[in-house]
């Protein structure tokens, strides 16, 4: 079964060998950026289904990466790994389509957010109603309220 | 740019009168007429004034309800709804219109200069040339007179009331039409903030009840009549307890917020941002919040103004309502980790007025109310929710057109006053025509009357003349004798007492 692609983008090369070994199994194929203009050259080449990105980087933040990949009408799920102090620019990403934020260094729930990543990406091609799944969202809401 | 004043009915007659009256004052304003509905004249744009004429064919229980719907949304507060009238019988009978959004009555056969003239002054308070009316001054004539009030629910003990009168007295004073002979009652609770109306104040208060071991003489109720009340008015009320909150800059979705509250058991508030509508969060509390976000610069619902605003809600003690976020691009996941709140749930679609439907349908479903409410809640159309709050003035001036007064009560703009002395007829409050320092020292209010017909004012300004000649004349016009019979019998009067 096809999975999709994963571009992985930090400035940290540890942290972009450590993350490519975690998240193997839950792409088809993995690549890394180590700065956003790299990410957006291997965004115009490549299919690429989902992307974890560090929000704070120099010369080039996550924040406008996904603004120059959204400008390209590419809304790929686009999942942020933030540290401390870094809200306003999670309010900016926010404005752009942030799919998930993680927290890093400990990156909680890293395997599960992305595989819904990748699944969301895979499947962005086929026209869908997000009331659909927001709807269900809210009957998972009233369950908890009626308990 | 001109001001607009809509007029919505079917009277050719009216709109040819208004149309000439603008045009020979040559009045700077754009006059429009419709036969659609308050909310449609409002979609696109903010009128100053909207006449509204209950004597044709269009449905009178549609316009008072969205009259009653624009009028809680703040950016239509200032919106002047004038309500015409065949005739005095058919003001009495929707004498409830007051509480309803409108502030101002004209019944058809009057002048309609007049008419022109006062709202226009309402509306913009710029003044146009007036008639100088016969001034009856010196008088000083201590009367009660009423604030148009609703009564918003029933309890087993008391009821709420919403108003615009401010008052910490124990004890309102009032008449109304579900036990006539209450006319007065203990303050429970309040003054707080007024929710399902217009009005600014709310209180509670409380059924004097019969205690079987006590004489007395004053009114009281036994529960059992309540009870029988409430059964036998059973189709005066309605089954809306929650509110939603809907949030929407552009008033694009208007009529959704309206469909809301017509179509589904929920009472819908309008607000064009997330600011306007913090005020009422705490005495409302709606359990369904729609926010429309808006991420262009600066604008006040951004996601950065909804942290704010859920700030706000954190500091309610049990209350964690729904937060439907539209035009939004993010995941519903991600806003809750950025907002640390978790009842949000984000759609990148527009608002739809069918999706703030079903949301409250299905909340509805699950009879999940925020309130333990037993209180039957009067339906924003019946009738017998009317009462009018009493308290005492001064009034030192009057002419056909307008009553001057003081009393201590500190009364906001266009509020409705509901005189019985010297005659039936109602005043709206209105800013100094003048800015005349003693009156303003001495808390002198002016209001402009009307809801009185062109006969009934003949009597009035009789009165007045008669109180010009002679201060001392009784202050009161007999119900049974208007126009020149009570001149006549008046003047008598005079010349006997000279002589």
């Amino acid at each position: 079964m096809m999975k999709g692609n994963l571009l992985i983008v930090d400035d940290e090369p540890i942290l972009l060998k450590n993350l490519r070994a975690n998240l193997e199994e839950y792409a088809d194929e993995i690549f890394v950026a180590n700065n956003g203009l790299e990410a957006l050259e291997i965004i115009a080449k490549e299919d690429i289904h989902c992307i974890i990105c560090d929000i704070n980087m120099p010369k080039m933040n996550g924040v406008e990466v996904i603004k120059r990949i959204r400008e390209q009408n590419n809304d790929v799920p686009f999942i942020f790994y933030t540290g401390h102090g870094n809200k306003e620019l999670m309010f900016e990403a926010i404005k752009y389509g942030a799919f998930d934020f993680l927290n890093k260094p400990y990156f909680d729930g890293l395997e599960e957010v992305v595989s819904r990543g990748m699944k969301n990406g895979f499947s962005r091609n086929v026209p869908t109603d997000d009331t659909v799944e927001m709807m269900s969202e809210y009957q998972r809401l009233l369950q908890g309220l009626e308990k | 740019m001109k001001k607009q004043l809509y007029y919505i009915g079917t009277d050719p007659d009216f709109i040819k009168d208004m149309k000439n009256y603008i045009l020979e004052k040559n009045v700077q304003v754009e006059f429009l007429e419709s036969q659609d509905t308050p909310i449609a004249v409002c979609e696109n744009s903010i009128p100053a004034v909207v006449y509204v004429d209950f004597t044709g064919t269009l449905d009178e229980d549609l316009l008072i309800r969205q009259v009653t719907y624009l009028k809680k949304i703040p950016c239509y507060k200032t919106v002047l709804f004038v309500a015409l009238l065949s005739d005095e019988q058919h003001l009495s009978d929707l004498d409830y219109i007051f509480t309803s959004g409108f502030q101002l009555s004209f019944i058809k056969g009057g002048e309609v200069p007049s008419l022109f003239r006062d709202s226009f002054y309402i509306a913009t308070n710029e003044v146009l040339s007036y008639p100088s009316y016969a001034l009856a001054q010196g008088l000083y004539r201590k009367i009660t007179t009423s604030i148009c009030s609703t009564i918003t629910s029933i309890e087993a003990n008391g009821f709420t009331v919403e108003t615009d009168f401010e008052s910490n007295a124990s004890n309102l004073s009032f008449s109304q039409k579900i036990f006539p002979e209450l006319v007065t009652a203990e303050v429970t609770a309040g003054p707080s903030q007024a929710s399902r109306y217009s009005l600014t104040k709310s209180y509670q208060l409380m059924f004097p009840m019969t205690d079987p071991w006590a004489e007395s003489t004053a009114f009281s109720l036994l529960p059992e009549t309540i009870e029988t009340w409430l059964d036998l008015h059973n189709d005066q009320f309605t089954v809306k307890k929650d509110s939603v909150f809907v949030i929407e800059a552009s008033s694009e979705f208007l009529r959704a917020g309206f469909d809301v509250e017509y179509n589904t058991q929920f009472a819908s508030l309008y607000f064009q941002s997330l600011e306007e509508c913090s005020s009422m969060i705490d005495n409302v509390r709606p359990p369904l919040i729609f926010i429309e976000i808006n991420e262009t610069d600066n604008h006040p619902n951004s996601i950065q103004r909804l942290e704010r605003f859920v700030a706000e809600i954190r500091k309610i003690k049990a209350y964690n309502p729904i937060l439907i976020l539209t035009n939004m691009p993010s995941s519903t996941v991600a806003v809750q980790k950025l907002i640390s709140y978790e009842s949000i749930l984000c759609s990148l679609n527009r608002m739809q007025g069918s999706l703030i439907c079903k949301f409250a349908e299905l909340y509805s479903n699950k009879k999940l109310s925020l309130k333990e409410d037993t209180s039957y809640l009067f339906s924003s159309s019946s009738k017998m929710r009317t009462i009018d709050i009493n308290f005492g003035i001064v009034v030192n001036k009057i002419t056909e057109h307008e009553i001057f007064f003081r009393c201590e009560e500190n009364l906001p703009m266009n509020t409705v006053l509901h005189f019985h002395e010297p005659m039936e007829f109602y005043a709206t409050i209105i800013p100094s025509f003048v800015e005349n320092a003693v009156e303003i020292e001495n808390k002198m209010k002016i209001a402009l009357i009307h809801g009185v017909s062109e006969e009934k004012l003949e009597g009035l300004r009789q009165l007045v003349n008669l109180l010009i000649v002679n201060p001392n004349t009784e202050f009161k016009i007999s119900e049974d004798h208007f126009g020149s019979e009570i001149l006549e019998n008046k003047t008598e009067e005079l010349g006997k007492e000279k002589l």
